[in-house]
């Protein structure tokens, strides 16, 4: 990977891109309040299951729009765009992607980043869902796919470790043991998001359905998923 | 009360007759091992037409073993109910099955089985089952199974595709079982793949893809199945439903779900998705029931009416 890439990724990928990523715990916040997740171990355990879930739908999908995106195929982003948002199945779940990828697609269009075909391209989507607006950006700023991929892996999972450490809470220094920890855990994500085939997705999670079903009635909370 | 010709009734009689006589109980147990199976293909086509305020099933093509009975009128000649009968019982592997149904505008069906849907150990082949259900501008579907049981091994792909017009309903509930827990069994080994896609306008506003394989962690995964038997599934496709009916239908469903299982609601932008997990089945029929009950007034105009054969 070239140094220009790196650096362009390190930008995409950062918690400071101003889509407000951090007012979103994923389900998390819910299952803290339910007591599931409460110390560094169950913290661990309930990010690498969602990296598991993620890997079966979402991180292939993004695996697919970059593809997409990069053969300025408007009829395939438009099916996969489209079947992400619909495949997101509780109201708060759908919200996220969608305002976060709202603002990341604006940001792309205000940055002039993109050529016009990616523009366009975009411009046609109904809804940008977060993955949409990442592979756009991501095709705008020649990184890598595989590279890509991990990046937006990482930073979910990081998303997760900061609600952790101040939810849970945990400490800065248990953070970090998480987080490096996961690498492993988002590597396996990445190279399976690469390797399914279409009708290997899956995106039914009933028991994470429940928990940001359950957030949306939870009285207490500071996150927005 | 709305009258059926005597001769259709002549035709379904006749129908029903030579379909037990094709497939003679041929596995309405479970298939003893090494038995050879013919596969099973079976296909139901059902249209609905709203006429002067009624609405009529005005076509019924079966090949195999799908029929469908007397169309019912328990609400009264607006709304046509229909049992979806499949007379073996239960689908060995590599059996087929297609049923399509089509309300037409301002149509207004009602579509259940008389039991369980049973998908047994697969014997090398896959289980397929095809839904396509289509309702016109105005009109309005209810698709309400019993449960769907799939036992130890099974290997089936399920697709349900719903199209929707301007200003139609669907209401359409599964209840999945994995394995059979009444027996002591569970789901150890086999692959449940399904799909569901709900089409309105000709845009796509709910897709789940579902892939399972018998025995592996993701049986035990709390953000998936969480260790427990039976996933129930409601989506109400609509008009919005108020916050006050939803908080009903919120609190309704979580008093039922009482037993060690858990259900809840969420209302997205012209749908309503209401989920239990636990380990009953007659649990979940409870909450699909009540949770319907609540969202069936705010989504047809009707008052809830339990199809019949949902109290046995």
């Amino acid at each position: 990977m070239q140094s220009t890439a790196l650096l362009r990724l390190l930008q995409l990928a950062s918690p400071s891109l101003p889509v407000g990523a951090y007012t979103y715990s994923q389900g998390l916040e819910a299952a803290i309040e339910a007591g599931m997740v409460k110390d560094e171990d169950s913290a661990r355990g309930w990010i690498v299951e969602w990296l598991g879930v993620a890997a079966d739908f979402e991180a292939p999908i993004l695996w697919r729009l970059l593809k997409a995106f990069s053969a300025r195929d408007l009829e395939a982003v438009t099916f996969w765009t489209e079947r992400l948002v619909a495949g997101r199945d509780t109201a708060e779940f759908r919200a996220e992607t969608l305002q976060m990828g709202y603002s990341l697609g604006k940001l792309v269009v205000d940055l002039k980043i993109a050529d016009d075909a990616l523009l366009e391209i975009l411009a046609r989507q109904v809804e940008i869902p977060l993955p949409t607006a990442f592979a756009c950006a991501a095709e705008a700023l020649g990184v890598p796919h595989e590279n890509a991929l991990l990046g937006m892996l990482f930073s979910s999972a990081e998303n997760q470790v900061l609600a952790c450490v101040k939810s849970v809470p945990l400490g800065q220094l248990s953070g970090q043991r998480v987080l490096l920890s996961l690498h492993s855990t988002i590597e396996r994500a990445a190279l399976q998001a690469r390797s399914l085939m279409d009708d290997e997705l899956s995106n039914w999670a009933p028991g994470l359905s429940l928990f940001s079903m359950r957030h949306e009635t939870q009285y207490s909370r500071i996150y927005r998923s | 009360m709305y009258l059926i010709p005597r001769s259709e009734d002549a035709l379904i009689m006749r129908d029903t007759a030579s379909v037990h006589h094709l497939y003679p109980a041929q596995h309405s147990s479970v298939p003893a091992p090494g038995q050879p199976h013919t596969p099973l293909q079976a296909r139901l086509s059902l249209k609905f037409v709203e006429d002067g305020g009624a609405t009529r099933l005005t076509e019924r093509d079966h090949f195999g073993p799908l029929i469908v009975q007397k169309p019912l009128y328990p609400e009264g000649r607006e709304i046509c109910q229909v049992v979806i009968v499949h007379p073996p019982g239960g689908v060995v592997g590599g059996d087929q099955m297609e049923i399509a149904a089509k309300v037409g505008v301002a149509g207004k069906a009602q579509l259940t089985t008389p039991g369980a849907a049973k998908w047994y150990k697969a014997n090398g082949n896959i289980s397929r089952q095809n839904i396509t259900l289509d309702v016109g501008s105005g009109g309005s579907l209810e698709w309400l199974p019993q449960e769907t049981i799939f036992f130890d091994n099974a290997h089936v792909e399920l697709e349900h595709s719903v199209t929707l017009g301007k200003e139609a309903s669907y209401i359409g509930c599964e209840i999945l079982c994995f394995g059979r827990t009444a027996s002591g069994e569970s789901f150890n080994g086999g692959q449940i793949c399904q799909r569901i896609g709900i089409r309105r306008d000709g845009k796509l506003i709910w897709y789940e893809q579902l892939r399972l394989s018998g025995g592996s962690p993701a049986m035990r995964n709390p953000l998936l199945l969480a260790g427990r038997t039976v996933c129930a599934t409601l989506i109400a496709a609509g008009p919005t439903v108020s916050a006050a009916v939803l908080e009903a239908a919120r609190e309704g469903a979580a008093g039922i779900a009482v037993d060690g299982g858990e259900a809840r609601i969420s209302q997205l932008k012209g749908l309503v998705v209401a989920r239990y997990l636990g380990n009953s089945s007659q649990t979940a029929r409870r909450v699909m029931l009540d949770v319907w009950s609540h969202l069936r007034p705010e989504m047809l105009g009707r008052k809830a009416v339990v199809p019949r054969i949902w109290n046995t």
